[in-house]
């Protein structure tokens, strides 16, 4: 078979699939949620999950061959063999079409039958309701990696060498259990990494720093909760501080404080956002009043005592939406803490108790 | 009542009211649920419309409208579901980039994800009805019944022939929470335009407890 990318002469997008025809196309089903259609002899589309591909192939065969099913067989692999290069030439390329390429290539068309696996054209199907704009997808070979292998490679001096790799692996340690011991290591090399990286200019950069936070802060246990500090510094090309505020509050609801104003440090930082977001103006927008709203629970969390004045401050701004959700975040804060194995300290319950009596006074 | 199908005449929707879609093989089975995210605008069937919803990953972009449903929700409702979601897309935006399907799940409608030894929560995966659900608890609205018991029985074919095709699929079934052959009671986002389908004051005042048959609207 000759190589696909020789084949592409043109390829549209699915937007342009009405100019194509002047009816409706009678598909034919090729294999699993891929069909085709060829309305001509060497035009053709094909329709995937997430749209379709329509364009012009050189037909590999004589078209006056007698062998007919051989001839439909190579045609239909030519087609999908081109659509999936220029897939990856576009970067349009999606983890299922990935996944597909080695099969496709290497079987002829009448054992592809044979090749459906239940599970691959199920992630199809599922596919095609998920985003098309896709961007990398976690490879097939580092999702089969222990929990050693990942941290292994994260913590490879040389790993920042390769970073869409370690793009790769930093996601996909949000979704693997690491040990104790594992976490040691991993929780401050990953919120060094999103301190390093928060002023790239790579989009790609943001959702990994994001997750490298959230990973790493949820290792924390609240004797190293300062290592957020620098995260929530203002003012970088990824904003940061919302993550960490938030990973804040969820690291002292987990493990509740023993006492009161033990995180001075930490305290005075979030308090710092606070003065600046509680007022009509600033909470006025989703994304600030979300920031007040983390804010307010981390310090609360924390078991901070300027919770007080804070609430009194929410109060005394009137905005009942704003009140209401506070009440509500901290009473939710006083049954998460009831449940915990190591439930809060009496000092850090009498404190939360008080603040909701202040919020709801007057 | 405050829940309708659309049709060629267009309709009013506002911020957050719920958007459906219908499956393409299975006559009127609601297949996918999101929130409307614009300013007030006239809708049509078949129109896309801007919406928050869990694809999966959850995202802000446009969904066809065959069905749509409101509580009504205030001013004050509105900027408290924003502010909710403003605080938690960080966590689904990794999701463009990975695996989507791990932050999807079907039972339950939603499930914390968190760190094996702190217990500290990570993120929240969601279905795509799961993430409505929670959108309105954040505003003290339950919209159904979630107790299991509560829940009608779903059989694997109509899991499977409305959102996946015809197939079998259990190791997939299984990532999404769903152990065994079935039935299982599970949220469905039909379910979701039903609860909607009463008096706007009985919508808050109690959560609606789904029936068999209610997958369709």
């Amino acid at each position: 078979m000759p190589d696909a990318a020789e084949n592409i002469s043109s390829w549209t997008d699915a937007s342009q699939e009405a100019e194509l025809f002047s009816n409706e196309p009678e598909w034919q089903h090729c294999y699993g949620p891929f069909a085709y259609y060829e309305y001509a002899q060497d035009q053709a589309c094909v329709r995937i999950p997430s749209g379709t591909v329509s364009g012009r192939y050189k037909p590999s065969l004589d078209p006056q061959s007698e062998d007919v099913t051989t001839r439909r067989s190579e045609r239909i692999r030519s087609i999908l063999a081109t659509l999936l290069e220029a897939a990856e030439q576009k970067e349009i390329c999606s983890s299922i079409l990935t996944k597909l390429k080695g099969g496709l290539l290497s079987k002829h068309f009448d054992q592809w039958a044979s090749f459906a696996d239940e599970e691959l054209t199920w992630s199809c199907e599922v596919e095609a309701q998920v985003d098309s704009g896709d961007v990398d997808t976690v490879g097939e070979e580092l999702s089969q990696w222990t929990s050693d292998q990942l941290l292994g490679g994260i913590l490879d001096p040389q790993s920042e060498s390769d970073m869409p790799r370690l793009r790769e692996m930093i996601l996909l340690a949000e979704d693997t259990g690491i040990t104790r011991e594992q976490s040691a290591l991993l929780a401050p090399w990953l919120l060094r990494f999103a301190e390093r990286n928060r002023n790239s200019d790579d989009l790609q950069d943001a959702v990994v720093v994001w997750s490298a936070i959230r990973t790493g802060a949820s290792m924390l246990t609240p004797d190293k909760a300062n290592q957020l500090l620098p995260l929530l510094e203002p003012g970088h090309a990824i904003e940061t501080s919302l993550v960490a505020v938030k990973m804040l509050g969820r690291i002292f609801e987990a493990q509740p404080p023993s006492d009161v104003d033990c995180y001075p440090a930490l305290a005075h930082e979030v308090r710092a956002i606070l003065d600046s977001l509680l007022n009509r103006y600033a909470i006025a927008t989703s994304q600030s009043a979300a920031m007040a709203q983390l804010a307010i629970y981390a310090l609360a969390a924390m078991a901070c005592s300027e919770i007080r004045k804070v609430v009194e401050t929410v109060r005394d701004l009137g905005v009942k939406w704003f009140t209401r959700r506070a009440g509500r975040d901290l009473r939710d804060l006083l049954q998460i803490w009831s449940n915990r194995p190591v439930p809060a300290g009496h000092k850090p319950r009498e404190l939360l108790e008080c603040a909701l009596q202040a919020l709801t006074a007057g | 009542m405050p829940a309708s199908n659309l049709t060629s005449e267009r309709q009013r929707l506002s911020r957050f009211d719920i958007v459906g879609s219908y499956a393409e093989n299975a006559i009127r089975f609601v297949r996918h649920v999101g929130l409307f995210n614009s300013d007030i605008q006239m809708v049509k069937a078949n129109d896309d419309v801007s919406a928050v919803h869990m694809q999966p990953p959850l995202i802000d972009k446009p969904m066809k409208a065959h069905v749509v449903g409101r509580v009504p929700l205030t001013n004050e409702d509105v900027q408290e579901i924003a502010a909710w979601i403003k605080g938690t897309t960080d966590e689904y935006e990794r999701s463009k980039a990975t695996d989507k399907r791990r932050q999807y799940i079907i039972d339950p409608p939603w499930q914390d994800v968190r760190d094996p030894n702190t217990g500290v929560r990570r993120y929240r995966r969601y279905s795509c009805a799961g993430f409505v659900l929670d959108s309105h608890l954040q505003v003290n609205i339950e919209l159904l019944q979630l107790d299991s018991q509560a829940l009608p029985e779903v059989d694997r074919e109509t899991i499977t022939s409305a959102y996946f095709g015809s197939g079998r699929h259990p190791r997939s079934l299984a990532m999404f929470g769903l152990q065994g052959d079935g039935p299982w009671r599970i949220v469905l986002p039909g379910y979701v335009l039903h609860a909607l389908n009463r008096p706007s004051d009985q919508i808050r005042k109690q959560p609606y407890r789904a029936q068999r048959g209610n997958e369709r609207f």
